[in-house]
């Protein structure tokens, strides 16, 4: 009972800051430099949250290095999102088979059509 | 179904082709998720909670830091309240994800679409939905790609806690960069065409790490930490690049 309480209180405490903006501010006219900065709360966010926390992502800072460089050239190659996660996958999962480089280069030419 | 090249802008189309694109931008987040949501139910049946909680939590919370947060503190012995605050903190970012996603809404949309819409807001949906290229995002998309989020964060729960092995180890180590490679691939092809972004980019990955390793200000709390980076950094751009509405970054 304790606990359903207090799952039903971290449901709040999350729930209410996700809703209120999203009902509150949606026809509401902002200023040009509030509607700016919302427009690079994406950009920014998301690089906030790659880094560091990637590095640490995997158990090993090695292996997430590769998977981060393979990650970042796929897309830098304008590949679906679905082969960049898939390609960062394997990239870890070999680096941290084989413990060895170049079979993340092997890997690669796998991904290049 | 996928190609290799990028999928190409949404195009303006039937609820139900909305839908399903939603599903499809959702792919590399269930790919992302189930591993984590597994874990996520094994540590948590391992810290002695009862399975209806741990599935309540998916169900209810879906916010998969906070989760483990909670786990945690609960088999320290932490009090309620502390628990509590440190959701709030730790998704205190979603208030911003959720202001920038609202202008991106269909104008005529009603306030219960939106607030529906707010329960599948998560660092995932918004990272991919806000870097659509299309400027509004149409309600049945954003539906798909919560709706598949969200199932495949509650459905991979459901599974952990009937999973009486563990993944092995190897396996559960690679993916843990599933989520961030999305992240990857969503960010590059966003900055890589425009300089002000590409200089937020590059601001904000120096002050996330500033804040994560300069000592005295690594004390900060992760949820902070994304917050004061996010704001400081956009507002930055706010105030060196502002965009005229409906302008393209």
């Amino acid at each position: 009972m304790k606990l359903m309480i207090l799952v039903i209180c971290m449901a709040l405490v999350t729930y209410i800051p996700r809703m209120l903006p999203l009902v509150g501010l949606r026809r509401m006219n902002l200023s040009p430099r509030l509607a700016s900065f919302l427009r690079y709360v994406p950009i920014a966010a998301l690089s906030s949250l790659i880094f560091p926390s990637i590095m640490y992502s995997t158990g090993n800072i090695q292996s997430a290095l590769a998977g981060s460089v393979v990650a970042a050239i796929l897309a830098v190659m304008r590949l679906n999102i679905m082969v960049v996660v898939l390609g960062a996958i394997m990239a870890v999962l070999m680096w941290q088979y084989v413990g060895n480089s170049s079979y993340i280069v092997t890997g690669l030419l796998f991904f290049i059509p | 179904m996928y190609s290799l090249n990028s999928s190409p802008p949404l195009k303006k189309s039937s609820h139900r082709q909305e839908f399903v694109n939603g599903l499809n931008s959702a792919l590399p987040i269930c790919l992302g998720y189930i591993p984590v949501a597994v874990t996520f139910a094994i540590i948590s049946q391992t810290q002695g909670i009862p399975n209806f909680i741990i599935i309540l939590m998916s169900v209810l919370v879906f916010a998969g830091a906070s989760q483990f947060a909670a786990v945690g503190m609960l088999s320290t012995g932490s009090i309620m309240s502390e628990i509590i605050l440190a959701t709030f903190v730790l998704n205190l970012r979603h208030l911003i994800f959720s202001a920038s996603l609202s202008r991106r809404l269909e104008k005529d949309l009603g306030s219960v679409w939106a607030a529906l819409i707010a329960f599948g807001v998560t660092d995932e949906s918004f990272a991919t939905a806000s870097l659509q290229a299309c400027d509004i995002l149409p309600r049945y998309y954003l539906i798909g790609l919560n709706f598949a989020a969200y199932a495949a964060w509650v459905g991979g729960t459901g599974a952990g806690l009937f999973l009486s092995t563990l993944l092995p180890q190897l396996i559960k180590n690679s993916l843990g960069i599933a989520l961030y490679a999305l992240f990857i691939g969503l960010l590059i092809p966003a900055v890589r065409i425009s300089r002000p972004a590409g200089t937020v980019m590059v601001l904000a990955l120096a002050t996330s790490s500033i804040l994560f390793w300069v000592p005295g200000l690594n004390t900060i709390p992760t949820g902070w930490r994304i917050i004061l980076s996010t704001t400081l950094t956009a507002g930055f751009g706010a105030l060196a690049f502002p965009v005229e509405r409906g302008e393209q970054l």
